[in-house]
C-alpha cells in the first residue's frame, strides 16, 4: 500500500517559522535599506566627484546626475551620468555602469562631452577576487590602456599577449573573466547612452 | 543532551575567549583570518561585524529554539545569519564606505562563516537566552582577539608600523601583505599558543 503524500497543511506546519521569519527579516531588510540608500548614493557620488578629479585633471567638480532610462543587454536600466565641470562648463561625463565580471561590477566610465573619446574607468565597487580579478583596480597599466580611445566604437578585448591596435584591449591572464567584463560593461553602457548624451551635449549645459 | 550537564554562561563566555578560541583553537572562519588582517583598521571592523552578527544570530535562535524543527533548524540558522550580515553590509556601504569597498566579499562571506553556525547550533539552539549571549559575547570576543594579534604582526612587519605610526628605517617585508604572509603569520602563531599552553599544562 503506497504512503499517503503529505497535504498543503502539514507542510505549512512543518515550515510555519521558516516562512514567517522570511517576511519578518524580508520587511526589517527593506527598512534597513530604505535607511540607508540615500547615504550610500551620497557616499557614491562622492567616490565618482574624486574619480572625475583623476580622469579629468584638478579643478574638476561635478553637479546632480542625468538620468537616462535605457535598456542594456535587454532589460530596462536607469543609468546615473555625472557631469564632469572645469569652471562651471560641462567637459566631459562620469557614467555609472553595472556590468558583470566574474561578479558584479560597479564602474564610474570617464568620457569627453560629445561621448567621442573615453577618458578611462575607476571601479567603484567590485567583489572580483583578491590577487587575481583585481587587477581591473590594481593594475594601473591595464587600467591605462582605457584612456583616449575611441568611445564611437566599441573596444575589442584581446589576449595579454597579442599587440593591442587602435580600440584593442589587452585582458590579464589568469583574470580574463574579470578583465573582459570591465570590456563588456563600458561598451554595452556607451552603446546605451551614446545617441542621449551627445543629444544633451549639443542642446548645451 | 540535557541543558543541566552544558556549560553555564560565564564558562561559555571564558571559553570563547581562550579554551575554544575560534581563530587558534576551532581553526574556524580561516577566510576572513587570512584574508583582511594585512591591516589592522580591517581586521577590527571584520571582527565587529562578526560580533553584530554572532550576537544577533544566538539571541534570535536562543528565543526560538523551543520552536525549532531538527530538519529544519539549518535553514533557521542559516536564514537568520543571512538577514543580519544584510543588515551589516548595508551599514558599512552607507557608514564606512572606504572601509566596505576595502573588505569587498569578504563582508558577504559572513553568512558562511562556520563560527557563526556553529554556535547557533553547539549553544544558541540548546541553551537559555543569558548563555547564548555569554557565548557570542566570548566567541566575538576569542575572533577579534585572534585578528588582532595577526593583524598587528603583519600590519607591522609589512609596513614597519602600526595605523599611520611608521619605525624609522624600517625595510617592509612585502610577502606580509599577500596571502603567503597571512599563512606563515597565522602558522607561527597557532605554534606559539600551542607552546604556551602545553607549558602552562606542565
Amino acid at each position: 500500500m503506497s504512503e499517503k503524500k503529505p497535504g498543503l497543511l502539514q507542510y505549512l506546519g512543518q515550515a510555519w517559522l521558516v516562512l514567517m521569519l522570511s517576511v519578518c527579516f524580508g520587511a526589517a531588510l527593506a527598512g534597513v535599506e530604505r535607511f540607508t540608500r540615500p547615504k550610500f548614493e551620497q557616499n557614491v557620488k562622492d567616490f565618482i566627484a574624486r574619480r572625475l578629479v583623476e580622469m579629468f585633471g584638478p579643478g574638476t567638480t561635478t553637479a546632480e546626475p542625468t538620468v537616462l532610462a535605457v535598456q542594456i543587454e535587454g532589460r530596462d536600466r536607469k543609468v546615473r551620468c555625472y557631469p564632469a565641470l572645469r569652471d562651471g562648463r560641462r567637459v566631459g561625463w562620469g557614467i555609472e555602469a553595472e556590468g558583470k565580471g566574474y561578479d558584479t561590477l560597479l564602474l564610474v566610465i570617464g568620457v569627453d562631452e560629445q561621448v567621442k573619446q573615453l577618458k578611462g574607468y575607476r571601479v567603484i565597487t567590485s567583489l572580483e577576487t583578491e590577487g587575481i580579478g583585481d587587477v581591473i583596480e590594481k593594475d594601473a597599466l591595464f587600467m591605462k590602456q582605457f584612456e583616449d580611445k575611441d568611445a564611437a566604437r566599441p573596444l575589442e578585448p584581446v589576449a595579454e599577449a597579442a599587440p593591442a591596435e587602435g580600440n584593442q584591449v589587452n585582458t590579464r591572464t589568469g583574470a580574463t573573466y574579470s578583465t573582459t567584463g570591465v570590456v563588456n560593461t563600458i561598451n554595452d553602457t556607451l552603446a546605451a547612452v551614446r545617441e542621449k548624451l551627445a543629444a544633451a551635449a549639443k542642446e548645451g549645459p | 543532551m540535557a541543558e543541566a550537564s552544558l556549560p553555564g554562561a560565564a564558562r561559555r563566555f571564558r571559553y570563547g575567549i581562550l579554551d575554544d578560541n575560534p581563530v587558534y583553537r576551532q581553526l574556524l572562519g580561516m577566510c576572513p583570518t587570512l584574508a583582511v588582517t594585512a591591516s589592522l583598521g580591517g581586521a577590527v571592523t571584520m571582527a565587529g561585524a562578526t560580533a553584530f552578527v554572532l550576537v544577533m544570530a544566538n539571541i534570535v535562535v536562543a528565543l526560538l529554539r523551543n520552536r525549532l524543527k531538527g530538519h529544519l533548524r539549518i535553514l533557521v540558522f542559516t536564514l537568520t545569519i543571512a538577514a543580519f550580515v544584510t543588515v551589516v553590509d548595508r551599514f558599512l556601504a552607507a557608514y564606512m564606505f572606504d572601509m566596505s569597498r576595502k573588505l569587498g566579499k569578504y563582508v558577504p562571506l559572513i553568512i558562511v562563516n562556520c563560527i557563526i553556525i556553529c554556535r547557533c547550533e553547539v549553544c544558541a539552539s540548546r541553551q537559555p537566552l543569558h548563555v547564548a549571549i555569554a557565548d557570542a559575547f566570548g566567541q566575538a570576543f576569542g575572533f577579534l582577539f585572534g585578528l588582532i594579534s595577526i593583524a598587528v604582526v603583519r600590519e607591522f612587519l609589512a609596513t614597519g608600523g602600526l595605523l599611520g605610526w611608521r619605525l624609522p628605517g624600517w625595510v617592509g617585508w612585502t610577502v606580509m601583505k599577500g596571502p603567503a604572509g597571512a599563512f606563515i603569520t597565522l602558522g607561527v602563531l597557532i605554534g606559539l599558543v600551542n607552546w604556551l599552553s602545553r607549558r602552562k599544562r606542565r
